[in-house]
């Protein structure tokens, strides 16, 4: 039964050492299922969050997995709006990625919420002013998309092919492809905007606040631009990651070096763009509020180092390597390129949730902290679980890397 | 003209029906509703007990005695306001009285007696009660080592008389805590005069200086928020006409921390730094001479008495530096009126030594009769023929010598320390509370025999004993006690017969007792208006008043011819050991809620708001694990 | 800063509440009061300073001068602001400005409890329901009939009882008046306040006693410079502790 799932030509590891490589993440996903249980069940007292650190490892964890599975979206963009066909090799595999990243952050998000059967009030008493509206609206529509970008992918296995009108389906599907992958595009520029816009509207929040552009306030159009830029550099990342622990050639080494290319000319964009917001930010923001920027460093361990190591140490350094030749020639240097940009992205969303929360705002507030209880690291590390869990089933049963074939039966 | 109705028709009319249904609002009204079925099941739903309506009671947790307005549906009250101009608080209410009516429901309340034997608690019944109290009853005064006393936390009631009488038929001791607040220092004053034992108030309002020895006068003592209110008043006005407030304490507590000023000191030197005081207004001439002339004797013991401490000696004596003694000196005689008060039996108990300090200070700034004025007490109704006890003071009850301990409802532990009346207990001694709670006193006595709980019986309430003017209410019941209760009187009462012993009839006179004195008026809540008493017709009309919410208060009382002492006999003596020697412990202190510590009843479950929820105040458990820290 | 609102986009009431500094002990009778009006629960054993549900909190200030002065109080309910920061992020709008009242409410049963008003609102007036409302066998029946008991997970707030000028009105529509009766609508707070540190009103009405205090110099709000118009003003007659209470809390780092 195994045997005939696995794509014809696809050598795969034997059924038992598979399932052994699934054990330990099924468990941490049982764990996490155990938790979300315990938040549903007693309440969102199981988590550390309060009512001034409102938000917390939750967000943060949506936040940065939306920002790396815009790998999908982005990919997609190229491949069937630009046309970059070289990015077919990856694609299935950044669709599959973006559908774990995208449904473990709507998971999540049902477990952060106090009534999740209230979610569908946004669709019934929607605030068009509210950046979460406008996430909420877009996460479901593109999750929707990815849902039906996922399709083929499982029309195409072996065994389902035989199921009478499956391969017309795909064919239909795979001819509107280009349909949904402009909606997804779509949709994407904007969740991810809002996601960004979601702390640069925060009016009595001078750390978060932005200049507006229009009605988006400049972290929109920085999350969009940051997303893009790192979601190639993901894909990238475990590609190589997959490749490394299933000891297989999956891509050729063209198709890293188109992606180490799209991610360093975007996050160079952004570095430059973020450089730029960072400084209209210092010279405006205290004008405003009369709170000078310096201020908002002045509470350990949120430095101006903090600054630094986005713009430069984890922006501008990884956008050069990724751009150098010599380095995308070699593979070592290309992955710790990717992933320093990846960091820096994973930073960024971190000082937007946390130290916005942190700092202190009424003149008697103190730095606050705060550390996620087990409950809600355990429902974290169940969406990695998951992610991996949906990944190697992906792996092993459809045909996730098309030039996977060829180059095995090559080398 | 014929109608003719076809398939058609009606699935037109179905169909349309249905089309119709769907754009009018109550789909959509009703999806919307659907929010409600996502609530615990658990959240309820409050309902109106019956109509709205308003009635007026005043609050027993505390000697304040504030009064009270209730917003009640049927008999279920479920708010509180205070009462603006109520001779008693004139509008004021703290945490503990906003709550009152919860404390029927608190999970602490206790509605059958209960025994503990062996160290288990047990329920028991009303007979089982009489039994074990009627045996230890018949088992008092044979014994003068297992002698009877009853503490009865607000003396003058009709009930007080009953507990007197059983005092007296029993040999045994009707014992009365301390007031709280100042009245000690008080107290002591009124001991210095030559005409009779003088009982004195505070008036605030006619000071511009308050000294405050550790009593909690922004926090606690007296009416609650009235000081805090004067003085915020006055400091819109010019300088000179300002109120300031100034704590000498050894630890920066609430109060201190809202006062004006605040003189860290030494702990136990109270004396020495009143003396210190006293000694530069004398020193500097700046004591009210007038006052001193006219009603002191003994000046020139105290100069001499005084004279030892020189501001540089009080410095090393208290810690606080000589420039400050003599400062706060010359501010107070250059803002008279001026007051001093000292301690609080719950929080800050002072020597006697320090007491008698601070009354001789009062007296150099001619307090009395200006913010220190003359009060008489409540009428109460006269003893005639009846045998029944004299109070003794609680400080008074000798050790190891109690059989049988009752304490009535009315006590509070934080005026009645446990540890304090453990020591007057001989051993196997029963004790009996009549608290509604199992909490404080009410768990650690031996037999409970809980009665109504607050607002649960007509009370008979005097103000606190330091206000200008006296106050009583004889405050209506609001709400129904349980049904089966036993009421404890009642047991008491059967217990004694039981034991052979006899007791007079339960008396309600106090109304009539009143009425008689002629004195005073009476405000009516729902008029908002005073009355004279002398207008009242009859018993029945005044308890038809009290019936109502209202509160009745005293008239001014004349100055009284006569001299205050400086030093009472063979006191100088005293005062320069106990200033000079080595300072007396303190109690640790604890950081209560405003009254609690005064108060006979367990706060109310929501207080958890300002002792959890909250960084207002720490709750007294952790206060106590901080102090035994230290 | 998105723009303040203008005077011309104002309410036609803007009930205001002015807090005495001076007059503040600290003894929490507001906060007391309020709970028991709005049927906020009691704390649950495990609730904190920071888990607990308190609408009106009463914040101590450090002491306004280095010598000791007196300690500052200061109550903080929800400021009412006229520029909101909460009322656009809820994606559902289960927050709304009252235009003629200038009241911000918040609507439980419409709330998913996704807290980003929590987040965005800078005083950190709102309250998450951790826990379930409970409260001793019995003592539900001191319920206050008016105000709905609020479920686990959704966020609330202080609404300057609102209820009360609902009934305020209901009364004044019965007598025939189009005007409720100012001493009608009182919020349980500033009723309760034994030293008078509370003042309420309506500052549309410009001899109101709310209107005179806020305009004097002795008045100011609390992060005024963030442009969310609170209509909560704060006084104190010591220039110290207006100076300090101004301030934006990150500037002291």
């Amino acid at each position: 039964m195994d045997d005939t799932l696995i794509g014809r030509g696809l050598r795969r590891t034997t059924l038992p050492r598979f399932l052994l490589w699934l054990v330990p993440w099924a468990a941490l996903l049982a764990l996490g299922v155990y938790a979300v249980y315990l938040c549903f069940a007693v309440g969102l007292n199981q988590t550390n969050m309060d009512n001034r650190f409102a938000f917390g490892l939750w967000i943060y964890l949506d936040l940065t997995v939306i920002a790396l599975g815009a790998g999908a979206f982005f990919t997609g963009f190229l491949l069937y709006i630009l046309k970059k066909k070289e990015l077919k090799a990856v694609i299935n595999s950044a669709v599959v990625i973006g559908f774990i990243c995208y449904s473990g952050a709507v998971g999540i998000l049902m477990v952060d919420v106090g009534q999740p059967l209230r979610a569908w009030f946004t669709f019934w008493h929607p605030n068009v002013h509210s950046m979460l509206t406008e996430v909420t609206f877009c996460l479901t529509l593109y999750l929707s998309v990815l849902a039906i970008e996922y399709a083929p992918l499982v029309l195409k296995n072996r065994r389902v092919k035989e199921v009478p009108g499956a391969l017309v389906l795909e064919h239909q599907l795979h001819k509107v492809m280009v349909v949904f992958a402009g909606i997804g595009t779509l949709l994407s520029f904007f969740h991810q905007g809002s996601l960004g816009g979601l702390y640069g509207v925060l009016r009595g929040n001078p750390f978060a606040f932005r200049t507006h552009i229009g009605i988006w306030p400049t972290t929109f159009f920085l999350f969009i631009l940051s997303a893009a830029a790192v979601g190639p550099s993901f894909v990238l990342l475990t590609t190589w990651l997959v490749g490394k622990v299933s000891k297989k050639r999956l891509v050729s080494p063209e198709v890293f070096q188109t992606l180490a290319k799209i991610s360093g000319s975007l996050l160079l964009v952004y570095v430059v763009l973020k450089g730029i917001d960072s400084l209209i930010w210092i010279n405006t923001a205290s004008a405003k509020t009369g709170v000078q920027v310096s201020s908002f460093y002045a509470h350990p361990p949120f430095g101006t180092w903090v600054l630094f190591a986005e713009v430069v140490l984890l922006g501008l350094v990884p956008a050069a390597l990724l751009l150098s030749r010599r380095v995308r020639a070699r593979t070592g240097l290309l992955v710790l390129a990717a992933t320093m940009a990846c960091a820096g992205v994973v930073l960024n969303r971190y000082v937007m949730t946390i130290q916005t929360l942190a700092l202190p705002s009424l003149p008697f507030d103190s730095f606050l902290s705060y550390s996620p209880s087990w409950q809600e690291t355990a429902a974290f590390l169940a969406v990695l679980g998951y992610g991996v869990l949906l990944y190697s089933i992906s792996f092993r049963w459809l045909n996730l890397f098309p030039e996977e074939r060829e180059l095995a039966t090559k080398g | 003209m014929k109608l003719e109705l076809s398939r058609r028709d009606l699935f037109l009319a179905g169909g349309g029906a249905v089309a119709g249904i769907a754009l009018s609002p109550v789909p959509w009204k009703l999806l919307d509703d659907l929010a409600i079925w996502t609530q615990q099941p658990s959240t309820p739903t409050p309902r109106p007990a019956g109509p709205l309506a308003f009635r007026h009671t005043s609050c027993s947790l505390c000697p304040a005695s504030c009064g009270l307005k209730a917003r009640c549906f049927g008999a279920q009250p479920v708010g509180f306001s205070a009462v603006p101009g109520h001779p008693a608080s004139d509008g004021g209410l703290c945490p503990l009285g906003l709550t009152a009516h919860h404390l029927a429901k608190h999970p602490f309340r206790a509605t059958l007696p209960e025994r503990v034997s062996g160290g288990k608690r047990e329920r028991i019944d009303r007979a089982a009660a009489v039994a074990t109290l009627s045996a230890a009853l018949a088992a008092c005064g044979k014994n003068p080592k297992r002698i009877f006393a009853v503490v009865d936390g607000r003396p003058g009631r009709s009930l007080s008389r009953t507990w007197r009488a059983l005092a007296t038929a029993t040999g045994g001791l009707y014992v009365t805590p301390p007031a709280a607040g100042a009245s000690r220092s008080l107290e002591a004053l009124g001991k210095r005069f030559d005409g009779g034992s003088l009982a004195l108030g505070v008036d605030f309002s006619k000071a511009r200086r308050v000294v405050s020895f550790g009593t909690p006068v922004l926090t606690d003592a007296g009416t609650p928020g009235l000081l805090a209110r004067l003085r915020a008043e006055s400091r819109r006005r010019p300088a000179a006409e300002r109120i300031e407030v100034i704590q000498v304490e050894a630890t920066r507590s609430r109060g201190a921390a809202l006062a004006d000023r605040f003189v860290p000191i030494a702990p136990g030197t109270e004396a020495a730094f009143a003396l210190g005081l006293a000694h530069v207004l004398l020193d500097e001439k700046l004591a009210d001479a007038a006052f001193l002339a006219a009603r002191t004797s003994g000046l020139d013991e105290f100069a001499s008495l005084a004279a030892r401490f020189a501001p540089a000696l009080v410095e090393q004596k208290t810690g606080v530096p000589a420039g400050v003694v003599t400062a706060l000196a010359r501010d107070l005689a250059a803002s008279l009126p001026a007051l001093v008060l000292g301690g609080d039996p719950a929080s800050a108990p002072l020597s006697a030594e320090a007491e008698a300090a601070i009354a001789s200070l009062n007296l150099l700034l001619g307090a009395p009769f200006g913010p220190l004025p003359v009060r008489a007490d409540a009428p109460r109704e006269a003893d005639g023929d009846a045998k029944l006890a004299s109070a003794t003071p609680f400080d008074a009850l000798p050790d190891g010598s109690v059989g049988l301990l009752l304490l009535d409802a009315t006590v509070a532990e934080g005026l009645v320390p446990w540890e304090r009346l453990k020591r007057a207990l001989s051993d196997g001694a029963l004790v009996v509370s009549l608290s509604p709670f199992r909490a404080g006193l009410g768990e650690k006595a031996t037999l409970l025999l809980p009665g109504p709980a607050p607002l649960e019986a007509m009370l008979e309430l005097e103000g606190p004993s330091d206000a200008p003017l006296s106050t009583l209410a004889l405050a209506p019941a609001l709400l129904l006690p349980p049904k089966d209760l036993p009421l404890p009187e009642e047991i008491v009462r059967e217990a004694t017969a039981a034991a052979g012993l006899s007791l007079p009839a339960p008396s309600s006179g106090r109304a009539a007792a009143l009425l008689a004195s002629k004195r005073g008026r009476i405000y009516d809540p729902s008029a908002a208006s005073f009355e004279p008493l002398a207008g009242i017709a009859s018993v029945d009309a005044l308890a038809e008043l009290f019936a109502r919410g209202a509160c009745w208060i005293d008239d001014a009382a004349p100055e009284p011819k006569g001299r205050f002492a400086l030093l009472r006999e063979g006191e100088a003596p005293r005062l320069l050991e106990a200033a000079l020697g080595a300072p007396s412990a303190l109690p640790a202190r604890l950081t209560t809620l405003p009254r609690e510590s005064v108060s006979a009843a367990p706060p109310s479950l929501l207080l958890t708001k300002l002792t959890r929820e909250t960084t207002l105040f720490t709750p007294p458990a952790a206060a106590n694990a901080s102090a035994a820290r230290a | 800063m998105h723009t303040t609102k203008h005077s011309s986009t104002l309410p036609a009431h803007r009930y205001t509440l002015v807090v005495d500094l001076d007059r503040c002990t600290g003894c929490g009778a507001c906060g007391t009061a309020c709970a028991v009006e709005n049927n906020i629960p009691p704390a649950n054993e495990k609730a904190t300073e920071r888990t607990g549900t308190v609408w009106m909190r009463v914040l101590e200030a450090p002491a306004s001068s280095a010598a000791g002065g007196p300690t500052t109080f200061v109550p903080i309910p929800c400021q009412q602001c006229d520029n909101p920061p909460c009322v656009d992020v809820c994606p559902q709008r289960a927050i709304e400005y009252d235009p003629r009242t200038g009241i911000v409410g918040q609507i439980p049963v419409r709330c998913l409890g996704c807290r980003y008003c929590m987040v965005a609102c800078p005083y950190h007036t709102r309250s998450f329901n951790w826990w379930s409302p409970e409260w001793p066998a019995g003592m539900e029946s001191t319920l206050n009939p008016d105000v709905s008991v609020r479920t686990r997970g959704v966020v609330e707030k202080c609404n300057f009882c609102v209820q009360r000028l609902q009934a305020a009105r209901a009364k004044a529509s019965a007598a025939g008046q189009k005007e409720i009766d100012p001493a009608d609508y009182v919020p349980a707070c500033v009723e309760a306040c034994p030293s008078r540190a509370l003042y309420f009103g309506d500052a549309a009405d410009e001899k109101s006693e709310v209107a005179v205090l806020s305009k004097d110099g002795e008045s100011f709000r609390l992060l005024a410079a963030l442009g969310t118009g609170p209509k909560v003003f704060y006084r104190s007659s010591d220039p110290v502790v207006r100076e300090r209470l101004s301030r934006t809390g990150v500037t002291r780092g």
